[in-house]
């Protein structure tokens, strides 16, 4: 798949703050992309130095074989932006927003239509104060999208919507790259990456931790799984322990609780069904993103998790080298 | 306010001027709709004058105005009145509201770009300042029977200095204060107040 988005050894600082250290990543054409990261990570400077918007100090981006501070022009005809906290006049309407934005583009899409996939048709003529917080991320989504645009970066999309009109807005997103746009979602929700992006990179203090798929960057977090069954008849702990893949086994009453990596489930059930041993109640918890972004992310939210629960070991110190990826 | 180096112009023209007239369409919609800033724009000294031009002292000739009446002297303060009025009160807030709220930002990641939408609200302006000169003089005429100024062209020259001059200052205010209401505040204080019109320019800090 060729590179839409080709970002090598981004580097950006204000005054003595680096905001962004020796990032790189690329994006292929067609995916959701995520850039994940906790509040002030550089996600924003990342994206916005993609964008054009700010100077990188060092390093190299590349948008659409496109470099997006010399051909601007060029670029703001093919990538659209939705920016974190971009307005509008207060007394303007969505329509005469949407057709004052196509004006702009060589070749816009028809915003009337995107009005409709949208679902704002109905709100065409209200002033964009008077539009709910779903609604104006709708008009803005539509106004990364007027110009008919190969590449989309959205930042922050669902920040401050409520989960219904979240899960809305997911929808469509996937809608929008199934029409073959390719995504840049910037997000510091777990969930949201998860469900949406097809790799994502994780971003703190400015460099980048991981990249992968969510599945990948999950499986890098070890003891994974926790696998919680009743057993029918009572067994040996040591059946299920001296197994490679199970690092615990403990009992909670009548309850069993295994932790393990990888396939622990599979070699948990087989051994227990050459038992003759039945796994009832038998109930999986899988390491969620979450827990790899925490583990990833080093010892800011490592030591918040732990301060938050004392009573926890610490975890293994999970965090690769920086340069690793 | 300074513009990006002319990054539109491998823009075909018709583009380009095709979101400007958009643009100016729309600041002039915006303009008009948001009902406190004609009303100050161009309701206010037309206020002035009509009220100015009922009292009977301001019609009589003065001998220290050369036979001139008050009225007579006091439309091209009205004038002047109009223009800072829209170039101090009212246009410094509204690109200090636009940055605030990212409008312009949002047009930097577009092919349009920030400085055309500064373009077209000064073509706002312009046409508006021109519209109020107009319908000052046409009233200051018609109902009060002040004769027009003698030098047509040198009243226009005057006058559209005297905007150059404070849409000048009305943009170096939009391009140092950071919020709208600070910038709002800071028109209040120095736009043009002449006796009659504190108290209102005082209550009146529209847009």
């Amino acid at each position: 798949m060729p590179a839409v988005i080709d970002v090598q050894r981004l580097h950006k600082r204000y005054g003595r703050t680096v905001a962004v250290d020796e990032v790189s990543f690329t994006v292929h054409e067609g995916e959701i992309f995520g850039i994940l990261g906790p509040n002030g990570a550089g996600k924003t400077t990342t994206v916005e130095c993609v964008e054009g918007l700010r100077a990188a100090d060092r390093g190299r981006i590349s948008v659409l074989g496109l470099d997006p501070r010399r051909d601007r022009a060029e670029l703001t005809e093919r990538l659209g932006v939705q920016l974190q906290d971009g307005q509008l006049p207060a007394q303007l309407r969505v329509e005469e927003a949407l057709e004052l934005y196509s004006s702009f583009y060589r070749a816009p899409a028809d915003w009337r239509a995107l009005l409709e996939t949208l679902g704002i048709a109905g709100q065409a003529r209200t002033r964009f104060d008077r539009l709910s917080g779903g609604q104006k991320q709708r008009l803005s989504i539509a106004l990364a999208l007027v110009g008919g645009p190969q590449v989309a970066v959205l930042d922050e999309l669902t920040t401050g919507l409520d989960p219904q009109a979240r899960r809305d807005t997911w929808e469509l997103i996937e809608q929008v790259r199934s029409r073959g746009v390719t995504i840049v979602l910037v997000t510091h929700f777990m969930e949201e990456a998860e469900r949406l992006c097809d790799r994502i990179a994780l971003i703190d203090s400015g460099r980048v931790v991981a990249i992968g798929t969510p599945a990948a960057l999950t499986e890098r977090v070890p003891s994974a799984q926790r696998i919680q069954f009743r057993p029918s008849v009572p067994f040996d702990d040591r059946l299920l322990a001296d197994l490679p893949e199970v690092t615990a086994v403990t009992r909670k009453g009548e309850l069993v609780v295994v932790t393990g990596t990888g396939n622990a489930l599979n070699a948990v059930v087989s051994v227990l069904a050459r038992n003759h041993v039945i796994a009832e109640h038998l109930r999986l918890e899988q390491a969620s993103l979450e827990d790899a972004f925490v583990a990833l992310t080093g010892n800011r939210s490592r030591d918040a998790a732990a301060t938050a629960r004392p009573g926890s070991a610490p975890g293994p110190d999970l965090r690769p080298e920086p340069n690793q990826e | 306010m300074t513009s990006a180096p002319a990054p539109a112009d491998a823009l075909p023209a018709a583009v380009r001027r095709s979101a400007l007239r958009h643009l100016t369409r729309t600041e002039l919609t915006l303009f008009l709709r948001e009902r406190a800033r004609p009303i100050a724009a161009v309701g206010v000294p037309m206020a002035l004058l009509v009220v100015f031009g009922e009292v009977p002292f301001y019609n009589q000739p003065k001998a220290n105005f050369g036979g001139q009446t008050l009225l007579e002297v006091y439309v091209p303060i009205l004038i002047a009145l109009a223009v800072g009025m829209l170039s101090l009160n009212i246009l410094p807030p509204v690109l200090a509201g636009y940055r605030e709220r990212g409008v312009l930002r949002r047009l930097r990641t577009t092919p349009a770009g920030p400085a055309r939408v500064l373009a077209a609200q000064l073509i706002v302006d312009a046409a508006v300042e021109a519209v109020t000169v107009l319908l000052l003089l046409a009233v200051a005429r018609l109902a009060l029977h002040v004769s027009l100024p003698r030098q047509p062209a040198g009243l226009a020259l005057a006058a559209a200095l005297a905007a150059l001059a404070l849409i000048a200052m009305g943009l170096l205010v939009a391009a140092c204060v950071p919020r709208t209401r600070r910038a709002r505040n800071c028109c209040a204080r120095c736009a043009p107040r002449p006796p009659a019109s504190r108290c209102w320019l005082r209550r009146w800090p529209p847009g």
